[in-house]
């Protein structure tokens, strides 16, 4: 016989996620709301996901996860059947599961530690979701602020490099082709700004915007590469022109 | 790539997006269509830093693959 599978929405793993959605959703559509940004709201926004992984990964340590779906049920009766349900103690405690002895247990487990903890979640998320909106409505104008995301981006890609690099994502070879074509990249990035700094008339205020958008193309493309350390990195970041 | 090294990039890339947004966002709360010098002069030696961090990296990376290349029997 299969287990009763519990509600999907009693699932703690479910209700993470969910919120999870909810907060990716705010930011795609970055929400507008009259809040003011500051270092905090980034840590926030930083430590929110971290927080949720550290949950996740709580829940599936320490508490029952009963199947949400019928068919998951199935499943796990078919594995328990034939015996190929992985630990022991896991197997023991599915075998009880498997006989419907559970069904209270669940409600206990899922329920009255994952309500309180979806309140704190929900409060968390609701922070989130404000520095979300906010982030969402600032696009850098100014040429000065073009810049800074220029450097700013530069920055993230050479942190990034260098966190790929430590766990052996990246090799040394294109490690070292990063950083030169950051450089690169940088050196653009000066030149618009010391253009921009002297620019006498309308021809030299063009002449820094055609730089600043060399640069700033550059490193769209550097960041592409660099993104989710792709397995072509190598063939990608080699080619990327920065002139 | 692990997990954790994906976190570690998701991380960045909030605070980078957090950080610029921080000092726009004072700008013009202070009136001002541009950053001023001083500002900008902040994103540049965050830069610096990070092209020192990198090569430090770099240079990690390369002791440890002449370690392992010495440890390699003959």
């Amino acid at each position: 016989m299969n287990p009763d599978p519990m509600p999907w929405w009693k699932s703690s793993i479910i209700q993470q996620q969910v919120v999870m959605v909810i907060v990716a959703i705010a930011g795609i559509a970055g929400v507008t709301l009259d809040v003011d940004v500051n270092q905090a709201v980034a840590v926030i926004f930083s430590l929110v996901p971290l927080a949720l992984s550290i949950w996740t990964i709580l829940t599936r340590l320490f508490k029952a996860t009963p199947p949400i779906t019928e068919r998951a049920a199935a499943k796990e009766a078919e594995l328990i059947a034939t015996g190929t349900y992985p630990a022991l103690p896991m197997a023991e405690a599915e075998a009880k599961v498997a006989k419907n002895l559970a069904a209270e247990k669940r409600t206990e487990l899922g329920e009255t530690t994952g309500r309180p903890l979806l309140g704190v979640l929900l409060a968390v998320g609701a922070a989130f979701l404000v520095g979300c909106a906010s982030f969402g409505t600032v696009v850098p104008q100014g040429f000065t602020e073009r810049l800074a995301a220029g450097y700013e981006a530069i920055s993230t890609i050479r942190d990034a490099t260098a966190d790929l690099v430590d766990a052996g994502t990246v090799t040394v070879l294109d490690a070292r082709a990063v950083q030169a074509k950051a450089d690169q990249a940088r050196g653009l990035l000066d030149l618009a700004a010391r253009v921009h700094e002297g620019a006498a008339a309308p021809a030299d205020v063009g002449q820094a915007e055609s730089v600043l958008a060399r640069a700033l193309g550059a490193l769209a493309t550097i960041d592409g590469c660099v993104d989710f350390a792709r397995v072509d990195f190598s063939r990608c970041i080699q080619t990327v022109e920065v002139r | 790539m692990d997990i954790l090294t994906a976190l570690a990039l998701l991380e960045r890339g909030m605070l980078s997006l957090g950080r610029l947004a921080a000092a726009i966002k004072t700008a013009r709360s202070e009136g001002r269509d541009e950053l001023t010098a001083a500002e900008l002069s902040e994103f540049r030696q965050r830069d610096d830093a990070s092209r020192k961090k990198l090569e430090e990296a770099i240079a990690a990376a390369e002791a440890r693959e002449a370690n392992k290349k010495s440890e390699q029997p003959g």
